[in-house]
């Protein structure tokens, strides 16, 4: 159970060791059966590990509670197809300036020169973050991964790789981490997670896939609607 | 300009909206000089698919003249006259490569939506729900269209607007459906909804080389239309049993193919199964009234195919699963991949093979919308399908 996260609230630790105690100690549901004695345990180890198997399956983390996170590293997964050549794809990702463009949580890369890089993130309340990063491994077309340099406001780091399939398709497979102590940008963190970093990083990718196979990011913001209109009355009631 | 907005349930009118402006590299504006009401329209009208907003503009099935191009866009250029393919594709994804536009990876904006309801999302559509994106849709004056080097074809000043825009959705949809059903010479094809997709599935059919169409509807002008223009059998599911009369058609084997080209909205009569899932829906315990589809499974002979143009949209309850394993059924289905008949059906209207006007019964201006919509609803004044000109 270690190897699980701490994924549950302080809050919901607690109610989970009282609803434990409940289950057991309840003149109503006195009678034992094997199932209520288990119940009982499981939520009375949940409660006391802060490690809900059943939220990590259904990836849950516990946004409010910064207590759980303040001590771990932020890491995030996913991957993606782009129906190009991996030397294509890994050559739009090795331009670091490119990855504001899909990646909306970071406002601007600066490549500074020997493998050297300045980023700005885009955190709540205008605040922004910085660093310096430098490429820590560079073998095109297949890998890339960089980290922060001491003194970034945000230690960070990530990874991509870039595998061919069959098909002459490439799967991107990308992992970035964000480590503790997060200092005065621990609401940045926390914003980060609370905004599901998860499917933020799987917006991420899908934005890259669609600027690099159709070459534009799909939208409908700023098309014509009758919704900031007054629209005509209904001559008729319908019937 | 004047558009068909969607502001609830039965409640549609003619707004004026601002113009549509080119928002991406790859889009064009197109001046609609003709558009249609499609059966899936009846759906959103009906307020069946989730995610519509007040103030959608509605329509898919739309043609005219390009006004304007957006920087990427060189294969059409201003006053070509184009139909446009309902589901919207990039033409370069995985999909788009393999033909298979309507489930193009790049053209849904809200794609997240669908993830979560269907594990992966298809095509953005013009006019339809945000969960297909949200698209300002083709029932107006001018409308927007996104990737339009690879949507937008061309057609020749020789045909007439009706003679073509068909081929925005319904024509194919019904070809695809035949094409689906794997016929061979000989084979008897069952097609159950008579609407104007139905109709296209029946002649279709017999492009394939399909000996015998049997229609079924409920409609006396629709059963009319496929007895007249379908050469079908016809069969009135309001007044006669369905799986009997197929047994007897064909001698005891069942139909070799079998298309429902109705969907989530059958109004099937008198079976138990209709009654459940009209009982259902109404009371929100279910999304989709699937009579048909019960009943086509049933039917179908041995080995068959059970092809399903009609559009369904969440969970099915008391699907015949063990009679389809059984019987060891062919499921096939899917929103059309238009753009890749369009080239081939185009060719057979130029060659006079088919002719798509027999389909329309109605021409009004758009400003008619509202009752367009209530009498095609309705089935009322014989409506079978309605083209509207702005």
């Amino acid at each position: 159970m270690d190897s699980l996260p701490i994924n549950m609230a302080g809050r919901e630790r607690v109610a989970s060791v009282i609803s434990a105690a409940a289950l057991f100690a309840i003149p109503a549901l006195r009678r034992r059966t094997l199932p209520t004695v288990f119940a009982s345990a499981a939520l009375l180890l949940r409660g006391a590990t802060g490690r809900c198997p059943f939220y990590a399956a259904i990836d849950r983390v516990a946004p409010s509670d910064q207590t759980a996170t303040a001590h771990r590293a932020v890491r995030l997964d996913d991957a993606v197809t782009v129906a190009r050549p991996a030397a294509f794809v890994f050559g739009y990702w090795r331009d670091l300036t490119h990855l504001p463009v899909f990646m909306t949580h970071l406002e601007r890369v600066e490549v500074l020169g020997g493998g050297r890089s300045h980023w700005v993130m885009r955190g709540p309340n205008h605040e922004q973050p910085e660093w310096d990063a430098e490429i820590v491994q560079d073998q095109p077309p297949t890998g890339l991964s960089w980290k922060s340099l001491p003194g970034a406001d945000l230690a960070s780091s990530g990874a991509v790789s870039f595998r061919p399939t069959a098909s002459n398709e490439t799967e991107v497979h990308v992992s970035l981490r964000f480590d503790p102590p997060w200092g005065r940008f621990r609401s940045a963190v926390a914003w980060l997670l609370g905004r599901s970093p998860k499917s933020q990083l799987h917006e991420d990718l899908r934005r890259l896939k669609q600027l690099l196979e159709a070459g534009e990011i799909p939208t409908v913001e700023g098309q014509a609607s009758g919704r900031n209109v007054t629209p005509p009355r209904v001559a008729r009631l319908p019937s | 300009m004047k558009a068909v907005c969607w502001y609830g349930k039965r409640d549609v009118r003619v707004a004026n909206v601002p113009d549509p402006v080119l928002l991406n590299p790859r889009d064009a504006i197109v001046r609609v000089t003709s558009t249609a009401i499609c059966g899936s329209d009846l759906h959103l009208y009906d307020g069946v698919i989730p995610e519509m907003s007040s103030g959608d503009i509605l329509g898919h099935e739309f043609m005219g003249e390009v006004v304007e191009v957006g920087s990427g866009v060189s294969t059409i250029s201003v006053g070509d006259r184009v139909i446009v393919p309902f589901a919207i594709a990039c033409g370069s994804c995985a999909p788009c490569r393999q033909r298979l536009y309507s489930l193009c990876d790049n053209s849904n904006p809200n794609a997240w939506m669908l993830e979560k309801l269907y594990g992966y999302s298809g095509a953005g559509l013009f006019g339809y729900s945000h969960l297909y994106g949200g698209y300002a849709g083709g029932q107006a004056e001018y409308v927007r269209v996104p990737f339009a080097d690879v949507g937008p074809f061309k057609v020749p000043p020789s045909l007439s607007d009706e003679q073509v825009l068909f081929l925005t959705d319904i024509f194919p949809t019904g070809y695809m459906a035949a094409e689906n059903c794997d016929i061979e010479p000989g084979h008897v094809v069952a097609v159950w909804g008579c609407g104007p997709v139905g109709q296209f599935a029946i002649k279709s059919a017999y492009l394939f080389g399909a000996e015998r169409v049997i229609a079924i509807d409920r409609v006396p002008e629709r059963l009319e239309m496929a007895a007249r223009e379908g050469r079908a059998e016809t069969i009135n599911f309001a007044t006669e049993n369905v799986q009997e009369r197929l047994r007897l058609l064909t001698a005891g084997r069942g139909p070799d193919a079998c298309i429902d080209a109705v969907g989530l909205e059958a109004h099937g009569r008198g079976s138990l199964g209709a009654y459940y899932d009209n009982i259902k829906t109404h009371a929100f315990l279910a999304t989709d009234r699937l009579d048909v589809l019960r009943q086509a499974i049933h039917a179908c002979r041995k080995g068959g195919v059970v092809s399903i143009p009609g559009v369904y949209g969440g969970f099915l309850d008391k699907v015949p699963m063990g009679a389809a394993f059984a019987k060891g059924l062919t499921l096939r289905m899917g929103q059309t991949h238009v753009h890749r008949y369009v080239p081939l059906l185009l060719d057979h209207i130029e060659r006079g093979l088919i002719d798509p006007t027999f389909i329309v019964s109605h021409r009004l201006s758009l400003d008619d919308a509202p009752d367009a919509y209530r009498m095609f609803r309705e089935k009322s004044a014989s409506c079978t399908k309605v083209v509207m000109q702005p």
